[in-house]
């Protein structure tokens, strides 16, 4: 089994009395509620945190995007990968950004050539991660969720291509044409850095990333340990379905994760980090997070049914731990929880939130110093 | 006399619904799949014969593959218009049913008459911008399009007792509603840029409390067509049928006598 640290870089020093005034902690939250000062060293905490991961011994470290929101401050996630890059230059460490929101971009061939680039600047250490992005960029890109789906294929294929055919050539697409794609530089690995697919685990992102051609590994996220699972199986009956055995390397978990000295000492110190990340940071409406067409309308009324939409309601820390929707624990807990789901799906992919909500600097270190010495050596040889 | 039809046009069920007697009068509904008043209707039923579409991707109609953006609804309409073989058809349009109405226009005056335009979408004031009814909840969906609440908490009402293949069919137009509409939202400069090739008498209609297309967009039009005759509605939203069914017909049908005897 493999880890990696993965870090939103939230704007934690959000008064929460004053933002939960408002619809929602994304899009719609005036920008005068974040303070470039702490914001600037907010951002060299976060890098500094992923870089102490790189060193105490994880596998990779990961930064994300998202727009307009107090929930993450990556718009530009490749940024922070070209410092993480450089930060762990001679170390064997992946950078892994998962993902970027194909989608909402104008011009998918920029995302193209940032990755290259990456790849070159880390001499093939990047990890590309690829995602349509959650309903809220759709309101705040401005582009029409209708075409997300069509928009998120066409533009994967753009990419992919860029990287593998040689250049120039056309491409003629429904959302994007070009009469020269020729990418410059070419990627370090051959014939593409890793794709990683996040997702909340709907049927037909299993369905694509298993294909054949693809057998890109699929990161779950956020979900309850239950669904986790669920999702696993369902990535293996696709596979066989597909013709082949699935391998753990393609199965992924994200999760917040907290660490300390005991499971009575982890539960208190993580409880109001995380409940901060549930209740406030996710707080957003079904409007926001479900744009007409970024699901089918099948899909849509069994979300809302299930009142699956993220923050359908105020939960408690002790419900978001018994539904697995985190990591809490001593190190004897933390790995239980990974052992029993890897026994259960075989996934290697172990993708730790090490930073949620408010957790301060001090606690993520001791979370990932823990992490790193008393639970990612057992279970290594998964 | 009311009728229930529907026409098959490029492998799309096209649904739509006929009564009355008179010269033809095609209504281009809004896009919030709130029932048509049955007050306005009956109104306009008497003096004309008024054909009502469920627009393509919306209600009882199918959602063709063709239809990509608004200028494929337009010219879906000019074929739609011909297949029926209307002419001289008065054309009353609301919210995105107006916005349709004039793209029709701009492409074929042909078989068009005169239009009454309420609260139209589709031309666009800078520094008035629309109301969000993609961010706006359900319940915000309806009190921000009356002025008297009495109307919202009516409908209200009735969503509380909608079945679930109600439910799925409102999400449909709400879906249609972003395919034709997202982006650019609920305009397209290409009709702004086209406007005076509208040759036939236009009539805007507008609410003076309207929070969905602001009556202050009316002025857009008004710089383009100086022609165009502007009715402002006091204490009314975003949609004169439903608050004010008799009158707004009525001064439909005043116009129409008045340009069109």
């Amino acid at each position: 089994m493999k880890f990696f640290a993965f870090h939103l870089m939230p704007y934690r020093h959000l008064d929460f009395e004053v933002a939960d005034t408002y619809r929602s902690y994304w899009v719609v939250l005036p920008n005068k509620h974040y303070d470039p000062k702490q914001g600037a060293r907010l951002y060299q905490e976060y890098i500094d945190q992923l870089v102490f991961a790189a060193k105490v011994g994880f596998d990779g470290i990961c930064v994300n995007e998202h727009h307009q929101t107090a929930y993450g401050l990556m718009p530009a996630p490749n940024l922070i990968a070209a410092t993480l890059i450089d930060r762990t230059r001679g170390m064997d460490v992946k950078i892994a950004v998962i993902g970027r929101a194909l989608p909402i971009v104008s011009n998918p061939l920029t995302i193209a050539e940032e990755f290259a680039m990456l790849d070159n600047l880390s001499e093939g250490r990047l990890i590309c991660g690829f995602v349509r992005g959650i309903g809220c960029e759709y309101h705040a890109s401005g582009v029409n969720p209708i075409y997300s789906h069509e928009r998120f294929h066409e533009a994967h294929d753009l990419i992919t291509r860029a990287w593998t055919e040689e250049g120039p050539f056309a491409f003629e697409g429904e959302h994007y044409s070009f009469n020269y794609v020729n990418n410059w530089p070419r990627c370090v690995q051959a014939p593409h850095p890793p794709i990683w697919i996040p997702s909340q685990g709907s049927g037909e992102t299993i369905e694509w990333a298993a294909a054949p051609e693809r057998k890109y590994p699929v990161i779950m996220a956020f979900s309850p340990t239950e669904s986790v699972i669920r999702f696993h199986e369902a990535y293996r009956k696709q596979a066989e379905s597909f013709g082949y055995q699935i391998s753990g390397d393609q199965l992924g978990w994200s999760s917040p994760t907290y660490v300390a000295e005991t499971d009575e000492i982890a539960e208190r110190e993580a409880a109001q980090h995380l409940e901060a990340l549930f209740n406030h940071f996710f707080h957003i409406t079904p409007e926001l997070m479900f744009p007409p067409g970024y699901t089918s309308i099948r899909s849509l009324q069994a979300m809302l049914a299930a009142r699956k939409g993220l923050a359908a309601e105020r939960v408690t820390f002790q419900s978001l731990l018994q539904r697995g929707n985190c990591i809490v624990g001593g190190p004897a807990t933390v790995r239980d929880r990974i052992a029993a789901v890897h026994a259960k799906t075989g996934f290697r992919i172990m993708v730790p939130m090490t930073q949620f909500g408010t957790l301060p600097d001090e606690l993520v270190k001791k979370s990932t110093q823990i992490f790193a010495e008393e639970v990612a050596p057992h279970l290594r040889s998964l | 006399m009311q009728s229930e039809n529907s026409l098959v046009w490029r492998g799309a069920n096209i649904h739509y619904r006929r009564s009355g007697r008179g010269p033809a009068l095609l209504l281009l509904k809004s896009e919030d799949s709130l029932p048509a008043d049955p007050d306005f209707l009956a109104a306009l039923s008497q003096d004309f014969d008024v054909v009502v579409p469920d627009h393509p991707g919306f209600g009882r109609s199918a959602s063709p593959e063709w239809l990509k953006g608004i200028g494929d609804a337009a010219y879906f309409y000019l074929d739609f218009l011909a297949q029926l073989n209307l002419k001289q058809v008065h054309v009353v349009g609301c919210s995105l049913g107006g916005w349709l109405a004039a793209e029709i226009a701009i492409r074929d005056c042909g078989r068009l008459a005169s239009l009454n335009l309420i609260a139209p979408f589709g031309v666009r004031r800078k520094g008035v911008p629309f109301g969000d009814i993609f961010l706006w909840t359900p319940e915000e969906n309806l009190r921000n399009r009356f002025f008297d609440q009495a109307h919202a908490e009516r409908f209200l009402a009735a969503a509380l007792a909608q079945t679930p293949e109600q439910a799925t069919a409102h999400l449909k137009d709400r879906y249609t509603t972003a395919r034709l509409g997202w982006n650019p939202r609920f305009h397209n400069p290409e009709l702004e840029r086209w406007l005076h090739r509208i040759d036939r008498p236009l009539h805007l209609i507008w609410g003076d409390s309207d929070q969905v297309v602001p009556a202050a967009v009316a002025e857009t039009w008004r710089e383009r067509l100086p022609q165009t005759r502007l009715t402002i509605v006091e204490r009314c939203g975003h949609l004169p049928q439903i608050e004010q069914p008799k009158a707004t017909a009525d001064r439909i049908k005043a116009f129409i006598i008045e340009v069109a005897p």
